[in-house]
């Protein structure tokens, strides 16, 4: 799946990000050509996310091209740019990803159906699994599918879950990095890293896809849908 | 007014059209068509008749028409002629259309391309041709692969729409020369004085004229002068100074009621381009219609800060289909603030 920048920020960052891995991940992935597309990857926060997503669509093949936007606001209220993307742009289906931090994942759910009320989204839940979720939309006339990523994982103990518990149990995996023996702040962790360290563990990721299922599986399960 | 513009077999467009507005900004990325857009609107009132701009060389100068300043723009290496003007080289004809009522045709016939109009009848001299399509008429020709143009001189002011102008900053260095033929009438009618006054208030130095004057070994050359009594060539003034003085002297030069305008950022501190804007809107207020083209927000926002009522187009061309879509400064502001610059996405906006 290839990936189109919305904004010249962002296309900047990912070509920068996925050239310091690699060449192949950068041309493969990231669209540089004006092209139309009809679904959208929305990252809710996160330095990091603008790594990961890429290596996960490097893994999951095929030609599809989708949006990737990073909007000036942030988590939750990133929805209140929904209407913006379905109405102007007439996306159909819409990707979000975002830090659980310190919030309940339930908490998670109630705030996002809670603000899609407040929009006037109608919706219904099709699809729930571990920190993702997949809800069938309707704005006015318009239909549109919006899948919720939640970054983060229960097994890594942190004061708050964030897309770098992943890339630390990848390092743990590996060998980089002992098991923390008590709560960690993951961000901290994983930005204390040695560069190269961390190259290596990105190109760990992006060279095994089944490793890579691994470590981001709500990632994979949520972005295969725009398939 | 050109309300709407149409635009068939023209350069890279086979078929498009939009509506202008009294400011008109269009964005896009490169090869969407913004340029040919303006190139359309230039020659459409008459691509033989001379605009305000000669080729550089020592005399004897020749002041261009509208088509052979274009022709010049588009030369690549050596080849000539004004093939570039249908698309893809081979149309039979190119159309540019306008207000849904008047058009002027480009038709290919042997070795030159004629020039024909729904107002064939408002020139004096209108020679026909057999085709296969019928006869004729046509007020000039111009070469397919060669530069040359042929028209009778009486035909040479009619107009077919409003008058335009076309700026640019690669686009300086054909006026310099016009600007020094032209000298007494300009300078008789106090323009570079008001020229020289308005620089003052955008740049450090304090300017009172602009003036021509001999430089060394007694060529002559284009000068600011300044306060104190020195002098500064136009070629040595910043790039987007030098394309704002020759802005404003064409135009108080010509008048035109259409002003074209591209890649209006290029060579612009925010500053300069502010007093651009400022005068976009002034001369919108006295019914100059004003076409521009950039690939910067940050001047999309500005002009449109002065011009609220601005038309703002993305464009994009697709196998020769120009797509177009309006939008307001408002939209394009919550698009940003949702992530989406309409310069990147500008196949998703259309």
């Amino acid at each position: 799946m290839r990936l189109k920048p919305l904004s010249p920020q962002l296309a900047t960052k990912l070509a920068k990000k996925a050239s310091k891995i690699s060449k192949e991940l950068r041309y493969k992935i990231i669209e540089t050509k004006s092209v139309d597309v009809d679904s959208i990857i929305v990252l809710g926060d996160g330095d990091v996310d603008d790594i990961v997503v890429p290596i996960v669509c490097y893994h999951l093949n095929g030609t599809k091209t989708v949006g990737i936007t990073k909007p000036e606001k942030t988590r939750i209220s990133v929805l209140r740019d929904f209407p913006i993307y379905v109405s102007k742009l007439k996306i159909s289906r819409i990707v979000l990803i975002m830090d659980q931090e310190d919030d309940l994942i339930d908490t998670i759910y109630k705030q996002v159906e809670s603000n899609l009320r407040d929009l006037h989204i109608e919706f219904d839940l099709s699809k729930a699994e571990d920190r993702m979720r997949k809800y069938n939309c309707r704005l006015g006339s318009r239909t549109f599918d919006f899948i919720l990523i939640v970054s983060g994982l229960e097994e890594i103990l942190a004061n708050k879950h964030r897309i770098e518990d992943h890339l630390v149990k990848a390092a743990i995996n590996l060998g980089k990095i002992d098991p923390p023996s008590g709560k960690i702040d993951t961000k901290i962790t994983w930005k204390t890293l040695d560069e190269s360290l961390k190259s290596e563990i990105l190109n760990r990721l992006k060279e095994s896809k089944s490793f890579s299922y691994k470590i981001f599986p709500q990632h994979f399960n949520g972005l295969e849908l725009l398939k | 007014m050109i309300k709407k513009l149409k635009l068939i077999n023209f350069r890279g467009i086979r078929e498009g059209e939009l509506e202008l507005g009294d400011l008109t900004i269009l964005v896009g990325s490169n090869n969407s068509a913004k340029t040919t857009i303006l190139e359309a609107l230039f020659l459409a009132p008459n691509p033989l008749r001379f605009v305000p701009y000669m080729l550089p060389p020592s005399p004897p100068r020749i002041t261009l028409t509208a088509a052979s300043l274009i022709h010049e723009l588009h030369k690549t290496l050596d080849s000539d002629g004004y093939a570039f003007l249908l698309y893809k080289y081979i149309a039979d004809e190119a159309e540019i259309q306008w207000n849904n009522e008047d058009y002027l045709k480009l038709v290919r016939s042997g070795d030159s391309i004629l020039l024909t109009t729904n107002k064939i009848s408002e020139f004096p001299y209108r020679p026909s041709v057999k085709t296969s399509k019928g006869d004729i008429f046509f007020f000039g020709y111009i070469g397919l692969s060669s530069n040359n143009i042929r028209l009778d001189e009486r035909n040479r002011e009619i107009l077919l729409m409003p008058e335009s102008l076309l700026i640019s900053s690669e686009l300086v260095k054909f006026a310099q020369w016009y600007i020094y033929s032209n000298w007494a009438y300009i300078a008789n009618r106090g323009i570079p004085v008001e020229v020289a006054e308005d620089i003052s208030h955008l740049v450090s130095e304090d300017y009172t004229n602009i003036t021509i004057e001999p430089f060394l070994a007694g060529k002559l050359a284009i000068f600011g002068l300044l306060k104190d009594g020195s002098r500064i060539r136009l070629g040595d003034l910043g790039a987007g100074t030098q394309v704002y003085i020759i802005s404003r002297i064409l135009y108080e030069l010509k008048k035109p009621q259409i002003l074209l305008w591209d890649d209006v950022e290029a060579h612009m501190n925010p500053r300069m381009l502010i007093r651009v804007a400022e005068w976009f809107s002034d001369l919108v207020e006295i019914g100059v219609q004003v076409v521009v083209t950039t690939h910067s927000l940050e001047a999309v926002r500005i002009l449109a800060e002065f011009n609220r009522n601005a038309t703002i187009y993305v464009t994009s061309l697709e196998n020769g289909i120009l797509k177009a879509r309006k939008l307001t400064i408002d939209d394009v502001e919550s698009l940003l603030s949702a992530g989406v610059d309409i310069r990147m996405a500008d196949a998703v906006v259309l």
